[in-house]
């Protein structure tokens, strides 16, 4: 008996090592891809520790420190603007969906459902962005069009749904106003639920390279995801031309590449725990009242 | 908690608010032209595009709102679909793909405009130049000025020569099966296998004398020589036979790798100078000066051992262009600005180099060395007359002149000027793409010819080959007979 659990102790250990290091490993592997010259890389390929220790690659990104830096700061001001007013209104849209006495709670929440099904397309959208609401080459444009997924407002109704209906009508009973039981009662009660979406919101936001694709056509508002975009689509553009042109530009290196994805991704790997014990509460949690 | 948020969600408004009041169209009933260039953004881009703007001001009047679109193919047809306004855009037959711009009425015929408003510019190129870029008998867009002449080689480290031994004034190396002692020499020396990258994709059927009717890899080729226009499969010729047979014959002698490489992968393999670098590349395009700027990228020296007849077609006068919306607010102006572009060696040389004294300095009445400090590279053969352009270190001092040479007197194609309608043979042209992208491996030599290539015959049959090649040689017929 005993030692059964030992031996499933051992495969369960040896289990969990193996996963971690599926999850790590690539991503050291970047980080000393990023880190090897670009002839350590030729001779030798990708390894695990640097085979020739050098910066190049960094020192090539930040040759130009004003436009890395500038990229940090829009992308930072979306991240956090973005994710503060999306949670607010999902907040507030979801709220109202899981009040079993609201009279149009399920004409709402079709709604929402709708435009998880459907969308009205791409270039509707940008007609919709560019001339309606003229945001184009607008720091609004770049958080806007991807403020409120339906996805998150389902999934924020339901830790909603959970608060007891008797604290809210004692509540009210007491003389709270809506919003004051919405702020004070219900908001801190799924705080859970929140900081779970907001995290959700925070990688939408950090990742989105598409809203600056689209619509910034002046100026130096690039998103940090927009720059590594462009240094890949150089990439495909070269090799799409070939020799079919007289001159080639001189395509970025391998080590650039991994370079550019540790200056992208690296503050979320530093953020990412502070979220992550609301974060497995809140994946449980949903699991559970589904 | 509450008022912060609120504070916050106003704060924000207000600054869309604010923000929205920066549009830059026509400011002042002054008129500006829109031109998405396909461009790199660079640092000081953004100087250089209003120097640029106030140059066209100040010489034909209008301001040019220059935006560095890197990104093509992901935003270019959202914005011709949605209708925004833009003036000048970049066309070719790679990148928003022109046939499928005119099929969709994108683009503005230039005809009366070249011959009414840009004298200068008509002039610039011949009647012939102009007949190979008509689709459907119009002119949608005016080439930016380079090397048309196709004629692709193979190229081979200098060091080799020397390290091998070579005489290269002597031995014919004319195709591919020549180079067998090549390989055989490098073998010897290093006791290894060398590298030869893909050497069929691109123009490479050129070099067995094919001219291709509908892009590279498509089934559908002419036989250079044959004045029928017949199309026929390149896939099914005995050239391709060969040309499969002699690499697996070199792979399984261990001539050469038989590891798929790519050119990118060899060219980094550097050696000392009395060393042996144990490759031959094929490249798609042998202009003059080719040699100065493969040096210039990739710091290494090398040859063209082969050097292949330059062909002239549509294909190649249509790969970059610029291009009028049909729904332009000021064609005039638009073309007058594509004039200026082709015509105009300051503006150009400003757009492609940048500021002088900063990006780059003069060595010459027209040589100049870039600057090392402040980098601002890009494409000049996207922007316009490349002829124009300052001549880099490296370069012959009348390279422009060469290759004007080489351009004049390449060989013409027989369908230049024959356009394919694509349309009704889109879902078979996708099809066989696919395919042959899937037997990529076998034009390498590195599949079993056995079975491999009889399997891959018959999946071209299976995707529409020969539709295509049908519906190729009634196009081609019909055009014959209307010239």
């Amino acid at each position: 008996m005993k030692h059964a659990n030992v031996f499933l102790k051992i495969f369960v250990h040896l289990f969990l090592i193996i996963m971690s290091l599926l999850c790590l490993l690539p991503f050291v592997m970047i980080l000393s891809v990023s880190l090897t010259s670009e002839t350590g890389i030729q001779a030798n390929g990708y390894s695990l520790i640097p085979s020739e220790f050098s910066l190049e690659a960094y020192q090539y990104i930040f040759r130009n420190p004003t436009e890395v830096i500038s990229a940090y700061g829009t992308t930072t001001f979306v991240t956090v603007v973005g994710t503060l007013v999306s949670v607010l209104i999902m907040a507030m849209l979801a709220y109202p969906m899981s009040r079993s006495d609201f009279k149009l709670k399920n004409g709402l929440s079709f709604f929402v459902y709708f435009t998880m099904l459907f969308s009205g397309g791409l270039v509707p959208m940008y007609i919709l962005v560019t001339k309606y609401l003229g945001l184009k080459d607008n720091i609004l444009a770049l958080f806007l069009p991807i403020l409120i997924s339906g996805w998150n407002t389902m999934l924020l109704r339901m830790f909603m749904a959970s608060v007891p209906v008797s604290l809210i009508e004692a509540a009210n009973l007491e003389g709270a106003s809506e919003f004051r039981i919405f702020f004070t009662i219900v908001i801190p009660l799924s705080k859970v639920g929140i900081v779970t979406i907001a995290l959700f919101q925070v990688l939408t936001f950090w990742n989105d390279w598409y809203q600056a694709m689209l619509y910034i056509d002046h100026g130096d508002m690039t998103t940090l995801q927009y720059m590594l975009y462009r240094v890949l689509n150089k990439v495909n553009l070269a090799k799409e031309y070939g020799g079919m042109m007289a001159t080639q530009e001189k395509l970025p290196n391998e080590n650039l590449r991994m370079a550019l994805c540790v200056v992208a991704a690296g503050p979320m790997l530093v953020i990412f725990p502070f979220f992550q014990k609301y974060f497995s509460k809140g994946i449980t949690v949903g699991g559970v009242k589904g | 908690m509450k008022k912060t948020l609120a504070i916050l969600l106003v704060l924000v408004m207000a600054l869309g608010v604010l923000a929205g009041c920066g549009g830059t169209k026509d400011n002042d009933g002054e008129k500006t032209l829109i031109w998405y260039a396909r461009i790199n953004k660079e640092p000081d881009s953004a100087e250089v595009f209003q120097k640029v703007s106030d140059m066209a001001k100040e010489k034909i009047g209008v301001a040019v709102d220059i935006i560095a679109l890197e990104d093509y193919h992901g935003k270019m047809p959202v914005i011709q679909a949605s209708g925004e306004d833009y003036d000048i855009v970049y066309t070719s037959s790679v990148i928003n793909n022109i046939y499928n711009n005119v099929n969709d009425g994108n683009l503005l015929p230039l005809d009366d405009l070249l011959k009414e408003s840009a004298p200068k510019l008509w002039e610039l190129f011949g009647e012939e130049i102009w007949e190979g870029v008509r689709i459907g008998g119009k002119i949608y867009g005016v080439p930016n000025q380079q090397i048309f002449a196709r004629g692709p080689g193979y190229m081979i480290p200098t060091q080799n020569i020397k390290a091998l031994g070579l005489d290269l004034e002597n031995t014919k190396y004319e195709t591919l099966e020549d180079y067998e002692s090549y390989f055989k020499a490098i073998k010897e020396k290093t006791g290894s296998y060398g590298y030869l990258p893909s050497t069929w994709g691109g123009d490479g059927p050129q070099l067995y004398g094919f001219e291709q009717v509908i892009g590279s890899e498509i089934p559908g080729v002419i036989r250079v020589t044959d004045d029928s226009l017949e199309v026929i499969n390149q896939y099914e010729t005995q050239e391709f036979i060969d040309h499969i047979n002699l690499r697996t014959r070199w792979v399984k002698e261990g001539l050469i790798s038989p590891m798929k490489v790519t050119i990118d992968d060899v060219t980094k393999y550097l050696t000392a100078e009395d060393q042996v670098m144990p490759w031959l590349i094929f490249q798609n395009t042998c202009a003059p000066g080719a040699e100065a700027i493969f040096k210039k990228n990739n710091n290494l020296d090398v040859t063209y051992a082969t050097k292949s007849e330059g062909l002239v077609s549509s294909y190649s006068l249509v790969s970059t262009m610029a291009a009028i919306n049909s729904d332009s607010r000021y064609p005039e102006e638009a073309i007058k600005f594509i004039e200026l572009l082709n015509t105009d060696p300051e503006i150009y040389n400003l757009l492609v180099y940048g500021f002088e004294g900063k990006h780059y300095t003069k060595t010459g009445d027209k040589t100049i060395e870039l600057s090392t400090e402040n980098s601002y590279t890009q494409p000049a053969w996207a922007i316009g007359n490349t002829f124009n352009a300052y001549i880099l270190p490296g370069q012959d001092l009348d390279v422009h002149e060469q290759t004007k040479a080489v351009n004049d007197a390449a060989r013409r194609s027989p369908i230049l000027g024959f356009a394919p309608d694509q349309e009704p043979i889109k879902v078979e042209v996708a099809n066989c793409r696919a395919v042959v992208e899937e037997y990529a491996d076998l034009t390498d030599g590195i599949m079993d010819t056995e079975t491999a290539y009889p399997a891959f015959i018959e999946k071209l049959k299976a995707a529409g080959c020969d539709k295509i090649i049908a519906e190729l040689n009634k196009q081609i017929q019909e055009w014959k007979a209307s010239k």
